[in-house]
């Protein structure tokens, strides 16, 4: 598997490293306040499951899973909620976890959708951010790693459901995905 | 994903070789008619695998799309079970796939006729004159669809005149090939590459889809391209406002101060103060804009634009799309 990379961005060691001071952060941010972690499935899980682990304070934890649905042959690629959140977030204080935040499309969509349930605070938390891909903006709070606009994967981060659970954080290798 | 290609004349008799191939084998059987049927049932297109030849460009080009559109169906459902296609331009669609086995079953005029007469009792006359509708509009199927004829050898690993043998022993024939050819053994292929196939598959069908269902579409008119009508009906989704080619950025001016070359992105997004460039598969295309787009940056440093590719559209299709072949109009 691992040799399907063309390059390692992030060791295990550096992820875990740099998701522990990011934890920090949010430990002192978030401290005596009631934080709920909203964890996009499915790529955030592994992301997710370590900075939960690594944080200093109690939090909740929930997820969302999202689905691409085609509402007319004309419009392919828009989005709808397949899971939602079990816990009523009103009044609490919301961070949303992803893997990756690109174009911010869908996450503008789940902060807009999110934000009518009235919770006290939204804020997103993602593992990897690809800045310079941006189409709108997007209130990125916390980021582990800014990375270049190269296809990657590992911890989380997926070519076809597949490599979400290598370790570390590695450019594909061309030939992979043009094959 | 074994596969046996069989294109035959009418009256050969390969329909029925086919068929007994199909069940010989325990491979499932594609008829033109099945795939009419799922292109018609699953994404609401009327099309005819005995399509009439195309006249204007954009026939042709619709045909073109057709073409893609039933090699992403076969493809598909190569993925899923070991197939006999009959007809359907399965050896051009499957030309370079290194294991399929590709047949043509041929016959005199005179013996097809003969046959023609027989089953369906009618004149050799009647007869005759039905072969040769039946050979123009197959020779049109293919000539509009896969600009090809089915009339060359090299086509085929095997050709079989059916004049002077019987349905069994042409059957058999076939047989052997598929045996001697190993069809079935190098159609066995990892789950690895059968999740990568579906991938590019899925994302070949739902382009066609996208481009057919956008041809006739009169919104498309404002759009020199459907991927920007596709686009804008994203950001409509997404509530994002955008307008259309809002303003032209002059890039070379000769010495006395005229234009020379400018650049119109394609789009703007006032809430982002972002224009947005869209480009395609074609690598002659990228290249210029991605040129100007680099003058554009060089020229107006604090201008925001973002040169999205086709594998950012594609991105955003499939992102969350289960790892299935999704109907339009249907939830995946």
């Amino acid at each position: 598997m691992i040799e399907d990379l063309e390059k390692i961005l992030f060791t295990e060691e550096e992820i875990h490293r740099r998701i522990k001071e990011v934890a920090g952060e949010i430990s002192s941010d978030y401290r005596g306040r009631d934080l709920v972690l909203v964890a996009v499935l499915k790529g955030a899980v592994f992301f997710m499951t370590h900075l939960a682990q690594a944080l200093s304070i109690p939090v909740r934890i929930d997820f969302l899973g999202i689905e691409s649905f085609s509402p007319g042959r004309a419009l392919p690629g828009v989005v709808r909620i397949s899971k939602d959140l079990d816990i009523a977030i009103q009044g609490m204080d919301v961070l949303i976890i992803e893997d990756i935040v690109d174009m911010g499309l869908t996450l503008r969509y789940l902060l807009n959708m999110l934000q009518e349930r009235h919770p006290h605070s939204t804020a997103v938390c993602t593992f990897v951010n690809k800045a310079t891909r941006r189409l709108v903006d997007i209130p990125v709070k916390y980021s582990c790693f800014e990375i270049p606009d190269r296809f990657v994967v590992g911890f989380g981060l997926d070519y076809g459901q597949l490599y979400r659970n290598l370790t570390c954080l590695g450019i594909l290798k061309k030939e992979i995905y043009q094959s | 994903m074994a596969i046996i290609t069989i294109s035959h004349q009418y009256g050969s008799g390969g329909e029925t070789v086919g068929r007994e191939v199909a069940v010989r084998l325990g491979f499932e059987l594609i008829t033109p008619e099945r795939v009419s049927e799922i292109i018609s049932e699953r994404y609401q297109l009327d099309y005819s695998l005995k399509g009439e030849i195309s006249h204007t460009p954009r026939e042709r080009e619709s045909g073109k799309l057709f073409s893609r559109l039933i090699s992403a169906v076969l493809a598909d459902m190569a993925l899923l079970n070991h197939l006999v296609i009959l007809e359907c331009g399965g050896q051009f669609i499957f030309r370079s796939f290194p294991n399929a086995l590709h047949v043509r079953i041929t016959a005199p005029r005179e013996a097809r006729a003969r046959h023609v007469m027989q089953a369906e009792s009618v004149s050799m006359e009647d007869a005759l004159h039905k072969v040769e509708k039946q050979d123009r509009s197959h020779h049109r199927f293919l000539r509009s669809t896969f600009r090809c004829s089915s009339e060359i050898p090299e086509h085929y690993d095997l050709t079989i005149n059916t004049a002077s043998l019987g349905i069994s022993q042409v059957t058999e024939l076939v047989l052997a090939a598929a045996r001697a050819k190993k069809v079935e053994t190098y159609g066995m292929v990892s789950n690895e590459t059968v999740e990568r196939l579906k991938l590019r598959n899925q994302i070949r069908l739902q382009r066609t889809l996208t481009t057919l269902s956008l041809e006739h579409n009169p919104a498309l008119n404002q759009f020199a391209h459907p991927s920007e009508l596709f686009f804008s009906r994203l950001m409509d989704f997404y509530g994002i406002r955008w307008e259309y080619e809002p303003r032209t950025f002059p890039l070379r001016f000769d010495e006395e101060g005229n234009i020379l070359e400018a650049f119109s992105p394609d789009f703007y997004l006032p809430d982002s103060d972002l224009y947005v460039e869209l480009t395609t598969m074609k690598q002659s295309l990228v290249t210029r804009k991605n040129r100007k787009v680099r003058m554009l940056r060089e020229r107006y440093p604090e201008i925001k634009i973002q040169l999205l590719y086709q594998k950012d559209l594609e991105d955003l299709i499939f992102k969350y799309t289960a790892r299935k072949l999704v109907n339009p109009g249907e939830v995946s």
